[in-house]
C-alpha cells in the first residue's frame, strides 16, 4: 500500500496563491499585450516575413501568391538589369539626396523656432498653435494648398512678384516645392518634441553659464544642445526615416512634372511599379526589402554618430576619484 | 526570459502555418496562365431551363454589374439599364456599381484575389483592356455563351476595331458598346464675326489661328465673352494687343491630351500603336512626326508648319479649363463629348441675348493633325471603347446566358441615348437607323462626331498598361518645354526602351 501524501494546509493555501497569482499575471499579460500582440503579428510581423518570401519568389499574371521560390534572383535582378539600375537605384539616389538636405533643414528650423517660442513672447500660445497648424491637415489639402499656391498661370505667388516660373514643371524647381511643402507641413511634429525638450533644460545651466561668462552661442552650445540630445537624436532619426520613405508629397504636387524620372522617390518607383499584371510583385518586394536595409544602415550610421560618449564618463569618474582621494 | 520564449514559439506557431498555407500558390487563381478559361467544346446546358417552345427560361435571375461610368453618363447608363429591368420584369434584373476608372482595377484586382464570391457578373469597362483582364483570368470568352443563348453576333455589323480591340487570341471577349475620344469646341461667333472658317485639315486649323492671331496683333481681333470688367457677354470688344492670343490652348496635362489627342496625332500621321507581339510600335518616325505637330503648337521653330503659337505653354498646369473660352480669349478647346450638352447649356444662357448655345459648335478631331491628309489614315481619331465582358466567376449557365441577352439588348438599344454622352454606336445598324438619326441632336452635334468608322482604339495586347502610360509619357515630354531640345524621337525611344525592358524584365 502506498503512502498517502498528505499536504499541509499551509502548502495547499500558498500553491492555491500561488496558481492564483500566476492566472492573474497571465490575465493582466493577455488583457495589457494581447491587442499590441495581435496588431504586431498582423501588421508587423506577417507582412515582413511575407514580403521576405515575396521577395524570393516568382509571380504569375494572375495570382497575388507567390508563384515559385526563386532564392535572391530577384535580388539579382535589382542589382543588374538596367531597367531596375536606371529606374530604381536613380530614384534612391534622389532620396537620399533630399534626405540629407531636408532632413537637417527639419530638425534646425523647428529647434529655432521652439527656441523663440521658448523666451515667451507675448502670445507665444498662438504663434505655438499656427506652427503646428499646417501638420494637422491633411496631406493632401495643404497640397492643394500649395498647388494653388504657386500655379504656372493663376497662382498668388508668381502673381505677387510678377514672375512666370513653372514651379511644378521643371526638375529643380519641382524639388524645391517638395521640400517646401516638407518643411511647412512636418515641422510642427520637431517643433512639439523641441518645445517640451526645452521646457526641462534646467535653467540653472544657464544662469550658472551666464555667470561664467559664457556667450549666448556657447550657452546654447553647451547647454541647451546637450539638454535636448534626446529629443534630437529622436527627431533626427523619425525625419531621416520619414523622408526616406517620401511617396505623398511627390505624389500630390508632381504627377505631372513630366520629367518623372527625376521626380521619382524610392517609394513612388516601387509603388509605380505595381503596374498592370502580379508578375511584377516579386522584384517590388526585393526593392521594398533593400530600401529598408538601406534605410536601416543609415539610421545605423546616425545612431551610433550620435551615441553617448563613454568618454565624458570616464573623466567624470576620474575626477570624483581623484576628490575622494584628498 | 521564459516570457520570450513563450512569445517567440507562439510567433512562430502563428506565423509557420500561415505561410505554408498562403503561400506558393495557395488560392490563387489557376486557370491555365492567364489565358482565359477556353471552352473546348459546345457548352452544355448546365443548370438552363427550356420551356416547350425551346426557349431558355430566366425567372428572376439577378446580375450584377460593375460599370467604368461616373457622374452624368452613369445615370444616363442607369437609365438605359432601367428600360431592360422594366422589359424583362421577373425574368432578368441588373443592378449596377458604378466606379472611377481611376479605382475600378484595383477594386477588380482585390476581388479576384480575395472575395471572388462578390466579384460581378458583367464587367463593363473598355474594350481595349480585355487582353490584360484575359492575362489576369478575369474573363469568360462571349461567343460560346452567346450562341448557348441563342444570340448571334453579326460581325460584319460591328466597327471592326472594336471588335479587334476585344479579342484575344481570336477569342471575343467583351461585346462592343460604343467608342469616344476627344472633340473640338469652337467659337462660332467669333469665327464668324472675324471672317474666318471652320477649320476641316490640319492646314486649315493653323491657317485659321495664325490669321487671328494677326488680326489680334493689330488690334483688330473682335471677341466677346464673360469677363471681369463689366463688359455684357454679349457685347463684342477688340481683344487686348498686349497679352498674345492664343486662339487652341492646350496643356499636357490636360485629360483630353492626355488621353485621346496625343494618339490621335500619331494615328493620323500613320503610326500604329502595337506589334505584333503585343509589345509597343510607337517607337517610329510617323509617331513622332505626329508629336512634332502637338509641340511645334506650344512651340513652334523654323521648320514648322505653324510661324506663331496657337497656346502658350500651360507646363504642368493640369488643366487649360473651360474660361479662355467662355471669355472670348481662345476659338477653340478640346473637351469630353459628354460635357457638350453641358456646353450647350452654358452658353445657352451666357449669350442668351444674342444667339445662346448656337454661338458655340463642335466638331472632330479628324484630320487635325495630319500633315498629310491625302492618307487614308489622316481622318483617323483614336478613341476608347466600352464592351460588356462576362466574367469568369460566373459558373451558373443562365446567369451566363442571361448576361448575354443583357449585353446585347444593351448594344443594340443604348443608341441615341448613350451617343448624346458622345459614345457613338459600334453597330452600324444602330447608327443607320431612323430612330438614331431622326433624333435632333443627331443633326445638331452627334453627326458632327463623325461615324464610328472613323475611329481606331488600342489593340489588344497584353501589356495594355505598359503601352499606353509609356506612349502618354511620351506625348508629355514632346509637348513640355523642359525636353524642347531633345528630339522628338530621341524622346520616344527612349520611353519605348523603359516599355519594353519591364515588358521583358516580367516576361
Amino acid at each position: 500500500m502506498k503512502p498517502v501524501r498528505t499536504t499541509t494546509l499551509r502548502e495547499y493555501a500558498f500553491k492555491r496563491e500561488k496558481l492564483n497569482n500566476r492566472a492573474r499575471s497571465a490575465g493582466s499579460l493577455a488583457f495589457f499585450f494581447g491587442p499590441y500582440f495581435i496588431c504586431f503579428i498582423m501588421f508587423f510581423a506577417f507582412p515582413l516575413v511575407l514580403g521576405l518570401i515575396m521577395s524570393m519568389s516568382s509571380f504569375t499574371s494572375n495570382s497575388v501568391y507567390p508563384a515559385e521560390f526563386v532564392g535572391f534572383s530577384n535580388f539579382k535582378t535589382v542589382f543588374t538589369n538596367p531597367v531596375m539600375i536606371k529606374d530604381f537605384w536613380s530614384s534612391v539616389w534622389y532620396t537620399i539626396r533630399f534626405a540629407l538636405i531636408i532632413v537637417p533643414l527639419c530638425i534646425i528650423i523647428p529647434l529655432a523656432l521652439a527656441m523663440l517660442i521658448n523666451l515667451k513672447p507675448p502670445g507665444y500660445k498662438i504663434f505655438r498653435a499656427c506652427i503646428y497648424l499646417p501638420g494637422i491637415f491633411p496631406l493632401t489639402a495643404t497640397g492643394l494648398i500649395l498647388l494653388r499656391m504657386f500655379s504656372y498661370h493663376n497662382g498668388f505667388i508668381n502673381a505677387l512678384f510678377d514672375i512666370s516660373v513653372d514651379w511644378f514643371g521643371q526638375t529643380g524647381t519641382a524639388w524645391f516645392m517638395v521640400g517646401l511643402f516638407c518643411i511647412w507641413g512636418g515641422i510642427g511634429g520637431n517643433f512639439i518634441i523641441f518645445c517640451a525638450g526645452l521646457e526641462n533644460v534646467d535653467k540653472s545651466l544657464y544662469e550658472a553659464s551666464g555667470i561664467d561668462g559664457a556667450s549666448p552661442w556657447k550657452r546654447f552650445l553647451y547647454v541647451t544642445l546637450p539638454g535636448i540630445k534626446p529629443q534630437l537624436v529622436m527627431c533626427i532619426f523619425t525625419s531621416l526615416c520619414g523622408y526616406m520613405n517620401l511617396y505623398g508629397q511627390n505624389y500630390i504636387l508632381l504627377s505631372n512634372t513630366p520629367d518623372q524620372d527625376s521626380v521619382m522617390t524610392a517609394v513612388f518607383r516601387i509603388q509605380n511599379m505595381l503596374l498592370g499584371s502580379s508578375r511584377s510583385y516579386g522584384y517590388v518586394a526585393a526593392m521594398g526589402i533593400i530600401l529598408g536595409l538601406i534605410i536601416a544602415a543609415i539610421s545605423a550610421v546616425q545612431m551610433i554618430a550620435t551615441k553617448e560618449r563613454q568618454g565624458g564618463n570616464k573623466r567624470v569618474s576620474a575626477f570624483v576619484d581623484w576628490k575622494k582621494s584628498q | 526570459m521564459k516570457l520570450t520564449k513563450a512569445l517567440c514559439c507562439a510567433l512562430t506557431g502563428l506565423l509557420v502555418p500561415a505561410f505554408l498555407s498562403g503561400c506558393f500558390g495557395g488560392g490563387g487563381n489557376d486557370n491555365g496562365g492567364g489565358n482565359g478559361n477556353i471552352p473546348t467544346g459546345p457548352l452544355d446546358d448546365g443548370d438552363l431551363v427550356y420551356d416547350e417552345n425551346d426557349n431558355i427560361v430566366y425567372n428572376g435571375v439577378e446580375l450584377k454589374m460593375w460599370s467604368v461610368t461616373t457622374g452624368d453618363d452613369a445615370v444616363v447608363q442607369d437609365s438605359i439599364i432601367a428600360k431592360f429591368n422594366e422589359l424583362y420584369d421577373g425574368m432578368i434584373r441588373v443592378t449596377t456599381t458604378h466606379t472611377s476608372r481611376y479605382d475600378l482595377e484595383t477594386l477588380m484586382n482585390t476581388t479576384m484575389q480575395f472575395d471572388r464570391a462578390n466579384a460581378p457578373d458583367v464587367f463593363f469597362s473598355h474594350g481595349s483592356r480585355a487582353g490584360e483582364y484575359v492575362d489576369k483570368g478575369w474573363l469568360l470568352p462571349i461567343e460560346p455563351y452567346m450562341e448557348k443563348a441563342g444570340i448571334a453576333v453579326d460581325k460584319d455589323d460591328y466597327v471592326e476595331a472594336l471588335l479587334d480591340a476585344s479579342s484575344v487570341n481570336g477569342h471575343l471577349y467583351g461585346l462592343p458598346q460604343d467608342v469616344h475620344s476627344a472633340m473640338v469646341v469652337y467659337r462660332a461667333d467669333i469665327l464668324e464675326k472675324n471672317g474666318l472658317e471652320v477649320p476641316s485639315n490640319y492646314k486649315e486649323l493653323i491657317a485659321t489661328c495664325e490669321a487671328a492671331i494677326d488680326l489680334a496683333k493689330a488690334g483688330n481681333l473682335w471677341i466677346r465673352g464673360e469677363n471681369s470688367s463689366g463688359i455684357p457677354a454679349t457685347e463684342w470688344r477688340k481683344a487686348p494687343v498686349s497679352t498674345a492670343y492664343e486662339p487652341f490652348p492646350m496643356a499636357y496635362g490636360d485629360m483630353w491630351v492626355h488621353e485621346f489627342v496625343g494618339f490621335t496625332a500619331a494615328v493620323q500621321n500613320g503610326a500604329t500603336f502595337v506589334a505584333e507581339d503585343g509589345k509597343p510600335a510607337w517607337n517610329s518616325d510617323e509617331a513622332a512626326e505626329g508629336l512634332q505637330v502637338l509641340r511645334d503648337f506650344v512651340m513652334p521653330s523654323d521648320n514648322s508648319e505653324n510661324k506663331y503659337a496657337l497656346t502658350k505653354e500651360y507646363g504642368s498646369e493640369y488643366d487649360v479649363g473651360n474660361a479662355p473660352l467662355r471669355m472670348g480669349n481662345s476659338i477653340f478647346k478640346f473637351l469630353g463629348p459628354w460635357e457638350y450638352a453641358k456646353d450647350l447649356t452654358e452658353y445657352g444662357r451666357l449669350l442668351s441675348d444674342d444667339g445662346g448655345a448656337d454661338n458655340i459648335g463642335t466638331m472632330t478631331v479628324s484630320n487635325l493633325f495630319a500633315k498629310d491628309t491625302t492618307k487614308e489614315y489622316a481622318n483617323k481619331i483614336k478613341g476608347e471603347g466600352h464592351a460588356f465582358m462576362l466574367m469568369e466567376t460566373v459558373t451558373s449557365r443562365t446567369k451566363q446566358c442571361a448576361a448575354m441577352v443583357f449585353a446585347d439588348w444593351m448594344v443594340n438599344n443604348a443608341g441615341v441615348e448613350w451617343a448624346k454622352r458622345g459614345h457613338l454606336p459600334s453597330l452600324k445598324s444602330v447608327e443607320n437607323s431612323s430612330e438614331y438619326r431622326d433624333d435632333p441632336a443627331y443633326a445638331q452635334y452627334i453627326s458632327k462626331w463623325g461615324s464610328c468608322d472613323d475611329y481606331v482604339v488600342m489593340p489588344s495586347t497584353k501589356y495594355y498598361s505598359y503601352v499606353d502610360k509609356y506612349f502618354k509619357d511620351s506625348v508629355q515630354q514632346a509637348m513640355s518645354s523642359q525636353f524642347k531640345n531633345s528630339a522628338v524621337k530621341s524622346i520616344l525611344q527612349q520611353k519605348y526602351d523603359d516599355c519594353v525592358g519591364y515588358i521583358d524584365l516580367y516576361a
